[in-house]
């Protein structure tokens, strides 16, 4: 068992993150994208401190998962204020930044 | 090893395709099952490599705690929206692209380098280990962590509330 | 650093000192009379310590200090240099500062006191500024200096800035030495450019060693002459000192007359090596100079204002010093700067003392003024004596001096001009002493003679203007020069007694016409009139300038205003143009959603890795 195969999952997983983030239209599926793109670093995390025997890694990936509960309680906040603000929760519709 | 091996295989194609689900399914009650599904396999893994305290916080508080709460917001929104919400995806061909090259990228880097090929056993029993370092040499970080918490719990409040 | 230089550093903090005093601790300033006080026992102890200085007989020393520090070493010094020159000239400045300071306890007396307390502000940093720019050793510090002084000057000009015509007059004096400041500096930074110094002596030894093409020489010499000439008020530039007449006499007498107008002259002297180097410019100061000397003395003798003459007959002297460096004779120049600052303020003390009994500058309103006043027409007559050049006063020595060294180095035409000059002086100066002392009373009031504290230092400038001139022989001795001039025994008679005669002739002239009011200035005036309408409008020199001024400025603000409009706007518009057009291509990639900008993310991050790889 190579280091790499773990690698290489956690690469397609990101991916997989990242094209969610981009392709969703619901507010709620981009975070759903982001729980992948975090659990991709995870695994990352905890494949390295298995093949270094480093147990630091593990302890990193405690505090991820802590603040990504945060983020995602954050995350759904705005969605919904934005949700009463705007009646929508399409990602392309929210445009106040346009130029 | 060879039992190892497709033990990961069988998970990480499990992982994958669950991810595709999350990245592709039209229903976003599904994605989410589909993350959960992912989640948990995650700590299949985990469990795999002998890290099972945190393959049980990972089920507890990603698959418990986080899960519930999209459900939560999707069936709140659904209620305010009076629709049932199914999502489309835009710009699915940049997407695809632009996540391919990454992909490939980092697997390409990922195979370049030399890395450790053996797994390492822990010095100590892994939880016990954990315990030692959170209330040791992290134990400031964890205090912060606890704040990031109360204030992330807090603002929540703050934006969902109703306007008054 | 030794205890000469220490002491060179007092003779320039006493004053320093008291400016900063007066300025910072404002009940001493607004009480008045104290402030005055202590700013005359600050210029006292200058004047001792140059006293002591000078008979140390350590002379030629200068120091430095670093300044304006940068890569390569310091970019310019500040320092002192104190030689045979300067360490005469700082005498005459904290001697003549320090009467004038007195005097003007009593002639100021009227002020309010925070009036009072400011003048002696001003008073204060005068004396700083110009014994630094006595002392200066660089050209960068002497400009400063020399900007300082103009401030000075400008200032105590308007010190009654109520009056509009003092107001004018301050403004009008600064501009015009401006102008020629404009020549000072630009000559400064050429020369900066050039040798990459601003020390005196390194230039002077640049220069001698012929380091600087002649070329190069004249421009420079020429441009800082400029400077000169705005300062010493010689022609053209000459028109802002009668007006200066605006400011209250004592600084007319220590400003206008001894000691800041002189520092033209000083300033050629300092430099004299670097000017000798260049002949083309010494012509040019000749002519210059002694076209100045005749002007002056031509427009002093008909004018009515008794300090108006005065400032004519300075802006005369002055060119008399310029004429003879003009030829060489810097010596010759620097003994008269030394005697004229004496009894010119002299001079200006005793004319302040009569305006200050009458109550106006006008001479028609004044007459037989010696009865009242014995002791100030006493001042004022030796004034007088010691500028037509009378022996033994001071100004027949120096007169001589300049004379026979302008007419031994051969130049006719400044010659015949500083002769006329000598006549013309004796001439207008007596013109005021009978019309004013003498002839008939014609004002009702009652003059009286000035308090004590007035007619202290007229006597002691009295005294100076009596015998500042037989010091001659020591003078040269002290300066180690022997003039040339001096080998022509038989003209070292002739000339001093030409001279004389001239200045007797004159002095007659004006007691036949104004004593004895022959009806020959009146029959003169007639039969010349365009001349004399001419003089009374001072050769249309004033309305000459203010007419250029006008349509210049006029001319430059079209300009100035065409360029503004349509190449400045022009450029911001452009600018302002690009600018929107840019941001409407810009705008495409503002979409305003979150996900195209992470695909820019995304995007750039494989980017970064590629070219990384």
């Amino acid at each position: 068992m190579n280091l790499s195969f773990y690698l290489i999952l956690s690469a397609l997983l990101f991916s997989l993150g990242f094209f969610t983030v981009i392709t969703r239209k619901n507010a709620i599926g981009i975070l759903l994208g982001i729980e992948l793109l975090i659990n991709a670093v995870n695994i990352n995390f905890i494949a390295f401190a298995k093949y270094l025997g480093n147990p630091v890694g593990v302890v990193f990936v405690l505090f991820t998962i802590a603040l990504t509960v945060a983020e995602v309680a954050i995350g759904l906040a705005i969605v919904i204020l934005i949700f009463r603000v705007r009646k929508t929760v399409e990602a392309d519709q929210i445009d106040w930044l346009k130029g | 090893m060879k039992g190892s091996l497709v033990l990961f295989l069988i998970l990480g194609l499990g992982i994958i395709a669950s991810g595709l689900g999350v990245a592709l399914l039209r229903n976003l009650f599904h994605s989410v099952l589909a993350l959960a599904l992912v989640l948990i396999l995650t700590s299949a893994l985990y469990l795999t490599l002998q890290a099972e305290f945190v393959a049980m916080v990972q089920i507890l508080l990603y698959t418990g705690g986080v899960v519930t709460l999209v459900v939560f917001a999707i069936m709140l929104t659904q209620k305010l929206a009076g629709s049932k919400l199914t999502q489309m995806s835009r710009s699915v061909f940049k997407g695809f692209v632009i996540s391919a090259a990454m992909a490939s990228l980092i697997i390409y880097l990922i195979l370049k380098y030399q890395k450790p090929t053996t797994p390492q056993a822990f010095p100590q029993e892994l939880t016990y280990s954990l315990a030692q370092l959170l209330l040791n040499e992290f134990v400031f970080p964890f205090e912060i962590l606890t704040l990031a918490l109360l204030a992330a719990l807090i603002g929540a409040l703050v934006l969902a509330r109703e306007e008054n | 650093m030794n205890s000469n230089s220490i002491l060179v550093f007092l003779v320039l903090l006493a004053p320093f000192w008291s400016t900063l005093v007066l300025t910072v601790v404002y009940p001493l300033r607004r009480s008045g009379k104290p402030a005055g006080i202590f700013s005359i026992l600050c210029i006292l102890g200058s004047l001792v310590f140059s006293l002591i200085l000078l008979f140390s007989k350590n002379f030629d020393f200068s120091f430095n200090f670093s300044w304006l520090p940068s890569l390569s070493g310091p970019m310019a010094q500040v320092g002192f240099w104190y030689d045979k020159i300067s360490g005469m000239m700082i005498i005459v400045v904290s001697l003549v500062a320090l009467m004038v300071q007195i005097y003007s306890l009593g002639y100021l007396s009227s002020e309010t006191k925070p009036s009072l307390g400011r003048y002696f502000l001003y008073q204060s940093l005068f004396a700083f500024s110009m014994l630094g720019l006595v002392l200066a050793n660089n050209f960068l510090e002497l400009f400063i200096f020399w900007e300082l002084v103009g401030l000075c000057s400008y200032l105590l000009i308007g010190f009654w800035y109520h009056k509009p015509e003092a107001a004018k007059a301050a403004v009008k004096a600064f501009w015009v030495t401006r102008f020629g400041d404009i020549g000072l500096i630009i000559a400064i930074i050429l020369l900066w450019n050039k040798t990459g110094t601003f020390d005196y002596q390194t230039i002077f030894s640049l220069v001698e060693s012929g380091a600087l093409e002649q070329s190069f020489l004249i421009l420079i010499s020429i441009l800082i002459f400029l400077g000169a000439m705005g300062k010493s008020a010689q022609f053209p530039l000459h028109i802002w000192l009668p007006d200066a007449m605006e400011g209250p006499t004592p600084v007319s007498a220590l400003i206008h007359a001894a000691t800041m107008v002189a520092a033209g002259v000083y300033l050629v002297i300092r430099l004299f090596p670097f000017f000798q180097a260049s002949p083309f410019t010494l012509n040019l100061i000749a002519y210059i100079g002694s076209f100045t000397a005749l002007l002056g003395a031509v427009l002093a003798s008909k004018q009515d204002d008794i300090k108006r003459v005065l400032a004519y007959s300075t802006v005369s002297q002055l060119g008399f010093m310029m004429a003879a460096l003009g030829v060489g004779a810097w010596v010759a120049s620097y003994f008269h700067l030394f005697t004229h600052a004496y009894f010119k303020a002299l001079l200006f003390l005793a004319a302040g003392s009569v305006i200050h009994a009458v109550g106006s500058n006008s001479l028609s309103a004044m007459g037989k003024l010696a009865q009242k006043m014995k002791w100030t027409s006493m001042g004022f007559l030796f004034g007088a004596l010691a500028l037509s050049g009378v022996w033994p006063f001071s100004g027949f020595f120096s007169k001589d001096e300049i004379l026979l060294g302008v007419i031994t180095s051969g130049k006719i035409i400044p010659s015949i001009f500083l002769l006329l000059t000598t006549f013309l002086s004796g001439f207008y100066i007596f013109r005021v002493i009978f019309l004013a002392f003498f002839s008939t009373a014609k004002s009702q009031i009652h003059p009286h003679e000035s308090p004590k504290v007035m007619l202290f230092p007229i006597l002691i400038l009295a005294a100076l203007a009596l015998s500042s001139g037989l010091i001659q022989q020591n003078f040269l001795n002290f300066l180690e020069e022997t003039p040339t001039w001096h080998s022509f025994s038989a003209l070292k008679v002739i000339v001093p007694a030409i001279s004389l005669g001239l200045g007797i002739l004159g002095i007659f002239l004006a007691w036949l016409f104004f004593q004895k009011q022959k009806k020959v200035p009146q029959v003169l005036a007639l039969s010349l009139r365009p001349i004399s309408k001419a003089i009374d409008n001072k050769f249309y020199l004033d309305n000459f300038y203010e007419f250029m001024y006008a349509q210049g400025m006029l001319l430059l603000s079209f300009l100035i205003g065409w360029i503004d409009r349509y190449l400045v706007d022009g450029m911001v518009n452009l600018a302002a143009w690009s600018t929107g057009r840019l941001g409407v291509l810009l705008r495409v990639f503002q979409t305003g959603k979150a996900q195209d900008y992470l695909i820019g993310i995304g995007l750039g991050v494989l980017i970064l890795i590629i070219w990384i790889l």
